[in-house]
């Protein structure tokens, strides 16, 4: 029995002893810890390493704690960390956890105390993403992120149909929804082989219905469109307006682009081709709605066709606003070390960090010095098939900035609540079990249920 | 004497459909492997191609050679390893011996006691993960591998009810015979019953060496230093939000992460086949 124990007890304090080579390494009392957690990418994840070993060079005594999951399990990592009282000094809003649900939840502090204390000017901010993260005066967030919404042609497919490529300004009223759509009519040709088919359009709905932004309506408010109104400043919502004509108008029109034009793939073909990235690298779509995300996308698929990007058309409403996504880092409400950690934030997303974040995050910074874009730009020119001239990109990428509205779920407090049921409940009308007003009165119902 | 003319004509027919279905349900279980391994040596270009296909064209090996370089996968491999061995040696050691004490000993409350163990198989892991968390952290074990270690060594509710099984089919006679030659319940467990329990203790050790292997949520909530990162969390970096995810490189590094387990099946195979078979009397 003693020999048994004796064997028992070596096991048991040999893998023991492995396992306590990996407890925390005691640092000296003088150095001040920083906890920046981000969601990240391979290139997201090399941007964050370089920026804090940099700001670490630079300030002996300060250390950066890199916590970067998967973008996909970032909020799991958030929430495990919130609840256990441990919020990272440095985080940032990611899916459906927006700038409202934060400042709801307390979790972020006023950043403009830091700005003068530290007599460094918030200006580099632009003006549209000051508006948004800002609330009662109170500037919650430093974006480092901004996706607008663009159109994306397949010029090669113009080219093969013999189609005139789609205008390049903003202020061009004949870049209409219809324009869109009888183009979309000569640039679909489908076959019985699908290798040889191809389609005119791809079209999404929004998180919660923006497409309607293009009739003038918006399923959260009665203003004629997007505003901050009450809903998308974290306020009480008493009242939805998912059934409103235009927007019933809107989703029909969407879901008749591929049930009764056919100038859109079905569903099914939909998910076929998006399932592993965007079915517009697929070659086989002419017209596509695309996020800011889309030129990492194209770096990583490498498309073997001509394409690029065009603004929004205007819709029946006249207005061409469509939803940008973007993201902010917070300073933690309970940070031991407040000041420390936003001079870091600043240091990430201005100067030199600001750099990186094009260099190596491939991302350009939301920043009012217009050389951060220039550069930016200078680096899409080499991805794969993008034609555009620098010049003409430029001034269709800041349209969008400018003329775009964040995506509801990004400034909602608790929006899954509204994006949830909005996806899970329209999609019987995108495969014609449903009309569209049937679809958005069940998603109607299911947010008066929520507010009540 | 020979046997119905018709059933011996069905026979063949019918043994073909089995095959058959066979066949046909072992590719449907394969695919996704098929479909990694192939993908691992694609283009991105090719993999965004629709409709898809299996075949590289052009066949490239940039899912790997990119795939293992991009993050220092080497140092994640040695890490999990290191934590799916310990653990899966704590769980496999203390399993059998609380499996041992409910199928041998006698004392009371055994069954409700096990109950009780039972029960903590049917607690989802969402329910326990923030108590859990705030347990380690008064412990100081974040950023640590104990909280993915050490609860591992007190016993896992399931190879316990598996060991359990296990020993409550060895014959009572060769542990009474061993007890008239004076062995006591420690020598009871570990000459007679665990020399015998080769299957069960194979089965277990792999069934908890995969869970450990494959643990995403548990490493995701405890480690936050990049260098202590293990295999899983370091595949999740290369899942992308925006639709950008490098597919060769995931599924290059997917294929090599897959083989460990793979193997380690592979080598014990007759000794799990058996423990699942005797612990599910």
């Amino acid at each position: 029995m003693k020999k048994w124990m004796t064997r028992a007890s070596h096991g048991m304090a040999a893998s023991l002893s492995i396992a306590l080579l990996s407890a925390p390494m005691v640092h000296a009392s003088s150095t001040i810890t920083i906890t920046w957690l981000l969601p990240t990418d391979t290139e997201v994840d090399a941007y964050a390493h370089t920026v804090a070993t940099q700001y670490e060079k630079e300030n002996p005594g300060i250390k950066i704690d890199v916590i970067t999951p998967g973008s996909t399990a970032y909020n799991e990592k958030l929430l495990t960390m919130v609840a256990a009282g441990q919020t990272p000094d440095i985080f940032t809003d990611w899916a459906n956890t927006g700038v409202y649900t934060i400042i709801s939840h307390h979790l972020a502090q006023d950043l403009n105390p830091f700005f003068k204390a530290d007599k460094i000017s918030s200006s580099f901010i632009p003006a549209t993403y000051k508006k948004e993260y800002t609330e009662d005066n109170h500037l919650y967030g430093l974006p480092w992120l901004s996706n607008p919404t663009f159109i994306a042609y397949n010029e090669t497919l113009f080219n093969k149909y013999h189609v005139p490529l789609p205008t390049t300004s903003w202020t061009d009223k004949s870049w209409t929804l219809n324009k869109l759509l009888a183009d979309a009519k000569k640039l679909t040709h489908l076959t019985s082989n699908p290798k040889t088919s191809d389609w005119g359009v791809d079209l999404t709905p929004g998180s919660i219905g923006s497409l309607g932004w293009l009739w003038g309506v918006d399923p959260l408010n009665n203003k004629g469109g997007p505003t901050y109104t009450a809903a998308y400043r974290g306020g009480a919502l008493t009242q939805t307006y998912a059934t409103q004509p235009k927007e019933v108008e809107a989703m029909q029109w969407l879901a008749d682009l591929s049930l009764k034009d056919h100038v859109m793939p079905d569903q099914g073909t939909l998910t076929a081709m998006s399932t592993t990235g965007n079915a517009f690298f697929s070659g086989h779509i002419a017209i596509s709605e695309v996020a800011g995300w889309v030129w990492r996308q194209a770096a990583q698929f490498q498309p073997k066709f001509k394409w690029g990007i065009v603004p929004i058309p205007y819709g029946p409403g006249g207005a061409d606003t469509a939803q940008r996504e973007d993201n902010a880092f917070y300073l933690s409400s309970t940070s031991k070390h407040a000041d420390a950690a936003f001079r870091f934030m600043v240091f990430a997303t201005t100067g030199w960090g600001a750099q990186q974040l094009v260099k190596v995050g491939k991302i350009d910074p939301p920043n009012t010095n217009p050389k951060y874009l220039e550069e930016w730009v200078a680096g899409v020119d080499k991805i794969a098939g993008f034609s555009m001239k620098n010049s003409v990109f430029e001034q269709v990428f800041e349209g969008g900035v400018n003329r775009d509205f964040p995506d509801p779920t990004n400034l909602l407090n608790d929006s899954s609540d509204f994006g949830d049921p909005f996806t899970q409940l329209m999609s019987p009308v995108w495969i014609g079990r449903e009309s569209a007003k049937q679809g958005l009165q069940a998603v109607q119902s299911a947010w008066q249920q929520v507010l009540q | 004497m020979r046997g119905n003319p018709a059933i011996s004509a069905r026979k063949p027919i019918a043994r073909w459909v089995m095959i058959l279905v066979t066949v046909v349900g072992a590719l449907i279980m394969v695919f996704p492997a098929i479909w990694m391994l192939s993908a691992s040596l694609q283009s991105n270009n090719q993999i965004s191609q629709y409709p898809p296909s299996l075949m590289p064209h052009p066949f490239t090996l940039e899912g790997y050679l990119k795939g293992l370089t991009v993050l220092p996968f080497v140092r994640y491999f040695f890490n999990t390893a290191c934590i799916a061995v310990l653990s899966s040696i704590g769980g496999v050691l203390s399993s059998s011996l609380a499996g041992f004490a409910f199928a041998r000993l006698r004392f009371r409350g055994k069954n409700i006691l096990f109950v009780c163990v039972l029960s903590g198989l049917m607690i989802p892991y969402a329910v326990v993960m923030i108590p859990q968390y705030l347990l380690f952290k008064h412990l100081g074990w974040i950023d640590t591998y104990y909280p993915l270690i050490v609860p591992a060594w007190f016993g896992l509710p399931f190879l316990i009810f598996l060991f359990r099984q296990f020993f409550a089919g060895i014959p009572n006679e060769l542990f009474e015979a061993a007890r008239i030659d004076g062995c006591g319940f420690p020598g009871l467990y570990w000459r007679i019953a665990m020399p015998l329990a080769k299957p069960a203790v194979a089965t277990a050790f792999i069934f908890h060496f995969q869970a450990a292997w494959n643990d995403f949520l548990g490493p995701l909530i405890y480690i936050n230093s990049n260098s202590k990162y293990t295999l899983s969390l370091g595949l999740s970096a290369f899942t992308s939000s925006c639709d950008c995810t490098p597919w060769n490189q995931l599924m290059g590094v997917s294929t090599i992460v897959a083989l460990v387990p793979i193997l380690v099946f592979f080598f014990a195979q007759k000794y799990v086949l058996r423990g699942i078979v005797l612990t599910s009397k």
